[in-house]
């Protein structure tokens, strides 16, 4: 082989290392840009699930309401009735399960609000807050629990 | 090293030296756009968490942004410089179909019909001037907007003639008789007449709606009429699912409470007419089975019954 071919030969090995080096640079680069964006989406699902322990209490679905001034209150005779419609939510909820414990001086009794679980999925993160709940049948307020679990 | 040797050299030089080049540059363009992106995100995350902040009662706000910031507003989202996507389908949003501002107002009221249907959120551009026409009813109007907003004005019908519309893009006219009439008016578009009632017509330049309550005047003065459209139909929808959830507590009340006294059947009945009455639009029958329904709560109540709203 002449020494010129050797270098042409030379050349085109440096060329195609570059050119492989640049592309793992960039394929690792857009797998960064990738997760971060879909860091950024679950940090932004993650905002609007907290959220929802907020805005639930005050849904004008589950709150009470006594001739015509509303209370800071669930009743829970309009989350039996919320359960005859709440495939209807599935736009605001999405997949998780809303349910509600009476605590004291209730026996610990799970009120189901809502449930879409999906098939597969990942992993689950519940929160939950106290409220105040009302019990339509017997006219008593009990503490509870609103627990909401997120499936993803 | 010969002349076509030389020749080659300087090819491989310049041919991996733009290689690097356009490596270098494109990874800064998609630094960039990642950073912008990362911006927007934390723009979105702060209208949206405002929003909801406001949404648990009857509020306003000021929303400021570090610049200003170009926000595209439809029925389900909002888009941050054409870039990032926020979806607030669970909000009833009346908004511009846009804003390019560092700052708007949000208000949140609450529609009751005449139980609590839900707290619709209202958007507000600082820069899109709003006139009311002024008569008592839009004075009456003007004295429930909170003083944030600042872009909203009081004009007499005559005075608007002398009005120098350079930025008439950015001017909205609302007039609560037909009376006044607009025609030589050239921004169309930006007009609105409002029935002067508690329910009523929304007249925009092609289409009409229909309005239930003070709320939805308010929505009407500060909306555009895509979003009005929209969200006025989501409206009619939430009212709809709440009517339901009250038809199922009367029902729930006949099988639990009910005795010869306190009766849920009617309430129940009343409700199911109601909610055909708003499916259909039909706002003089919805106005009549309103009346019917608090009626008959107040009936319950007189009767020491537990009531339904």
């Amino acid at each position: 082989m002449r020494r010129g071919e050797l270098q042409i030969y030379e050349s085109v090995l440096v060329i195609f290392f570059f050119i492989l080096m640049f592309l793992l640079g960039f394929i690792f680069f857009n797998k960064y840009t990738v997760d971060n964006v879909k860091e950024q989406a679950l940090k932004y699902e993650e905002l609007k699930f907290q959220e929802l322990i907020a805005i639930i209490p005050s849904m004008y679905e589950f709150r009470c309401s006594f001739s015509f001034s509303d209370d800071e209150c669930i009743d829970l005779s309009k989350v039996w009735a919320f359960n005859r419609i709440s495939k209807d939510y599935f736009n605001i909820f999405g997949y998780k399960k809303i349910s509600i414990k009476d605590v004291y001086p209730g026996d610990e009794e799970e009120i189901l609000v809502y449930e879409k679980v999906p098939r597969k999925y990942k992993t689950r993160r519940i929160i939950s807050s106290p409220i105040s709940i009302y019990n339509t049948m017997e006219d008593t307020y009990h503490v509870g629990v609103l627990r909401i679990e997120w499936y993803y | 090293m010969n002349k076509a040797q030389m020749q080659i050299h300087w090819i491989f030089v310049i041919a991996a030296g733009s290689i690097i080049l356009l490596f270098f540059f494109g990874f800064g363009l998609k630094y960039k756009d990642l950073e912008t992106t990362k911006l927007n995100v934390e723009i979105a995350k702060h209208i949206g968490s405002s929003v909801s902040g406001l949404k648990t009662g009857e509020q306003f706000k000021t929303v400021k942004l570090n610049e200003k910031t170009k926000i595209d507003f439809s029925c389900d989202e909002f888009k941050i410089n054409n870039d990032f996507k926020y979806d607030w389908s669970e909000n009833i949003v009346f908004s511009p179909d846009a804003i390019n501002s560092d700052k708007f107002v949000v208000w949140t009221k609450k529609v009751q019909l005449p139980y609590s249907i839900d707290n619709i959120v209202i958007i507000s551009d600082l820069s899109q001037k709003i006139y009311l026409i002024e008569s008592e009813f839009s004075r009456s109007i003007k004295s429930l907007i909170p003083d944030d907003f600042t872009n909203v004005q009081l004009i007499q019908f005559d005075d608007l003639q002398d009005l120098n519309f350079k930025d008439s893009h950015n001017v909205k006219i609302v007039s609560f008789s037909e009376s006044n009439s607009l025609n030589n008016y050239k921004n169309k578009d930006k007009m609105v007449y409002i029935d002067p009632e508690d329910y009523g017509r929304v007249h925009y330049t092609n289409e009409d709606y229909n309005f239930l309550g003070k709320s939805m005047i308010f929505a009407a003065i500060f909306s555009s009429n895509n979003s009005y459209s929209c969200s006025y139909n989501k409206l009619i929808k939430k009212i709809v699912l709440i009517t339901d959830v009250y038809y199922y507590k009367a029902r729930y009340l006949q099988d639990c409470c009910s005795n010869f006294r306190c009766s849920y059947a009617n309430v129940a009945d009343v409700l199911s007419r109601f909610s055909n009455s708003v499916k259909n639009t039909d706002i003089n029958n919805v106005n009549m089975v309103k009346n019917e329904l608090i009626s008959n709560n107040e009936d319950l109540y007189r009767k020491d019954c537990k009531v339904v709203f």
